[in-house]
């Protein structure tokens, strides 16, 4: 059964068309991932979908409810992380759970949210005291606090450190197991390919490409990847005549060839490198990844 | 209703743990009290009595009387100086010799004090003593309580201090709220199953409880370090105070709507609250203003609202009259309410 039913969402500030025509479902128990660069139409889509913005046009269910015209019983099913948490600077971070508990009919206990968000020992801590990586981590359990069906994540990890950003996908794959419904925006696309169900790829308003990690890659990429640094070399050309590549992607200072044989590929190359000087000691080979999809399909990268 | 309990313990731990905050709303008018009180105010003690004496050989043995007693502080002076230091407040008790009587002339707040001092007179002296000086016996030793110089400095400055504290609170109150649309929390609580009016009435509603805690606060100061005392006319009190806050509160949030940054909504309340601070007639009265200011001293709503302040207080007579104090602020209350209702942003 789906949670939540999109259908031709179009949503424009001003002369701006932000989101142009999305449609998607999120089923129930689903970790869906909403990917693209910034000013794709990400954040426009979520608070569209929660009912923060108001539509232009489309269509927009969320357990079958619009949101626009059921606001509060909408709002009361979901978990929504702020993008800020500044709402009482001097209250405690406990403190802050329990009011944000105090608005929903059923609430986790925040003691609980604490340790599973690692913010135990900051529990009585004033707010304003926390870092930018402990603000986050308050933002997502202010979304959990709820105990929502469904929890609208916007950016959870951005600005966290590596160690932070795992936990936090340890937290997501809890929620998952818990049976919520998750729906979250990244930049991140090697965090889409390890938590989500499935991805949406959106990239200026549209949804370019919707599916299973593993099939979107599959359906585009038949080849592995190869990233060479280049190192002083000017023209890479040469590198599209190599058997078994198909396609070149030349960056600042790597070059990826996506081949189709990675023996015959690599072969030539190592005997190409004698006679062009080129080190071969940190080539890297790996699978194709979302990155690989974005970059095939708008030809962009996707923090550029 | 519960969330709105919430919402009001959260907003009272956020603004009480502020010691800024503390201080601007409860420290610093106390502050006041006590500077300009020395300043201008009867600083002594109130076992201490200021006499004057007038010039008049008939008097003085009432020197050499008073001169050994500990806590009196003697002047001497014509009867026009003397009096005119009473009027004053520079004196408290003045003794003058008028038609065959020792007279004591006191304002009634120090009536007492002329009681006590005219009881040693009688008292201490011995009837031949008196005979001495001619034509004089205990009995022509008498208090005359004036009318006219009422009040201290102190008494006319302490209610337009707790004016002023109360325009601050209103006005400065609201630049919590700008933070926090400056923040997008306003707009982000929309995201949530709460009415976002819920925080904006409990932010209100603590604002009230800070009001009616500085006024006790002040008129406690006041009392403690001045012996101010008070017309004790509790419901025309509480209503003054809650009505000239809701005037100012609206205010602010009127001037704050049109600010994006807690910076700009900061100097645009500076902007407003320094000249009305000033030329309210808190600190001076208007007379002692040129003429030029005193027409503006007509248009701010402080001014009106210290003017009944200092009636329902200590019973300084109005200025301007009760009923066009009632109906000037209520002109801004109710000009202000609306269209800060009518520019009220939640984002």
């Amino acid at each position: 059964m789906a949670v939540l039913l999109v259908e031709d969402l179009h949503k424009s500030y001003g002369p701006v068309q932000a989101v142009r025509g999305v449609s998607f479902t999120v089923a129930a128990g689903e970790v869906f991932g909403l990917l693209g660069p910034n000013g794709a139409g990400k954040t426009t889509t979520v608070e569209t979908v929660i009912g923060l913005l108001r539509r232009d046009r489309g269509k927009v269910l969320l357990f079958g409810l619009d949101p626009e015209k059921d606001p509060l019983s909408v709002k009361s099913r979901i978990g929504v992380q702020l993008q800020t948490v500044h709402l009482f600077p001097r209250l405690t971070v406990l403190e802050t759970l329990r009011l944000f508990g105090s608005f929903y009919p059923k609430s986790r206990s925040p003691e609980e949210l604490l340790a599973l968000l690692g913010l135990t020992d900051k529990a009585r801590s004033p707010v304003e005291k926390l870092s930018g990586g402990q603000l986050k981590r308050l933002s997502v359990a202010l979304a959990l606090v709820g105990d929502g069906e469904a929890l609208f994540l916007d950016e959870p990890t951005s600005g966290l450190d590596p160690q932070s950003r795992r936990g936090l996908w340890e937290v997501i794959e809890r929620l998952r197991e818990e049976g919520k419904t998750v729906f979250l925006t990244t930049h991140y696309l090697d965090e889409a390919e390890r938590l989500c169900d499935r991805v949406a790829i959106m990239d200026e308003g549209r949804i370019i490409a919707l599916g299973r990690p593993k099939d979107l890659i599959a359906e585009h990429f038949r080849e592995k990847a190869l990233e060479i640094p280049l190192a002083g070399l000017d023209d890479v050309t040469f590198f599209e005549d190599l058997p078994g590549v198909t396609r070149i992607q030349r960056d600042e200072d790597v070059v990826t060839l996506y081949t189709q044989d990675l023996a015959q590929t690599f072969l030539a190359l190592s005997r190409l490198s004698e006679a062009r000087g080129i080190s071969l000691r940190n080539v890297v080979v790996r699978e194709a990844t979302l990155e690989d999809v974005f970059l095939r399909l708008t030809g962009r990268r996707i923090r550029d | 209703m519960k969330v709105f309990w919430f919402f009001l313990v959260a907003h009272s731990k956020n603004t009480f743990r502020d010691r800024m905050t503390l201080f601007w709303f409860f420290g610093f008018p106390v502050l006041f009290v006590f500077l300009f009180g020395l300043i201008f105010g009867n600083a002594g003690s109130s076992w201490d009595v200021r006499l004057g004496v007038v010039e008049d050989t008939r008097l003085s043995f009432v020197l050499s009387v008073f001169g050994n007693v500990k806590g009196v502080e003697l002047s001497r002076g014509s009867q026009e100086e003397e009096l005119e230091a009473l009027r004053k407040g520079q004196r408290d008790v003045v003794v003058a010799f008028e038609e065959g009587s020792i007279v004591f002339l006191a304002p009634p707040q120090h009536a007492e004090k002329a009681q006590f001092l005219s009881g040693v007179l009688r008292g201490v002296l011995l009837e031949e003593e008196l005979k001495r000086h001619g034509l004089l016996s205990p009995a022509d030793v008498t208090v005359r309580t004036l009318a006219f110089p009422r009040f201290r400095q102190i008494e006319y400055f302490l209610p337009g201090v707790l004016a002023m504290a109360l325009m601050q609170l209103g006005l400065f109150g609201s630049l919590d709220f700008v933070e926090l649309r400056e923040k997008k929390v306003t707009r982000y609580l929309a995201a949530l199953p709460v009415q976002r009016s819920v925080l904006l009435l409990s932010e209100v509603t603590m604002r009230v409880g800070i009001a009616l805690l500085q006024t006790v606060v002040i008129l406690a100061s006041g009392w403690a370090f001045f012996q101010v005392r008070y017309v004790g006319a509790l419901l025309p009190l509480l209503s003054w105070v809650l009505f000239g806050s809701a005037t100012f509160v609206s205010l602010g949030y009127l001037l704050t709507s049109f600010a994006r940054t807690v910076e700009s909504a900061s100097g645009l309340v500076q902007m407003v609250q320094f000249p009305m601070m000033f030329l309210s007639g808190i600190f001076f009265p208007p007379e002692m203003m040129p003429q030029s200011l005193r027409f503006v001293v007509r248009l701010f709503p402080l001014s009106y609202f210290g003017d009944a302040l200092r009636y329902v207080t200590v019973g300084v007579p109005t200025q301007f009259g009760l009923r066009v104090d009632f109906l000037v602020l209520f002109a801004w209350l109710l000009g202000s309410f609306l269209l800060a209702v009518r520019f009220f942003r939640w984002e």
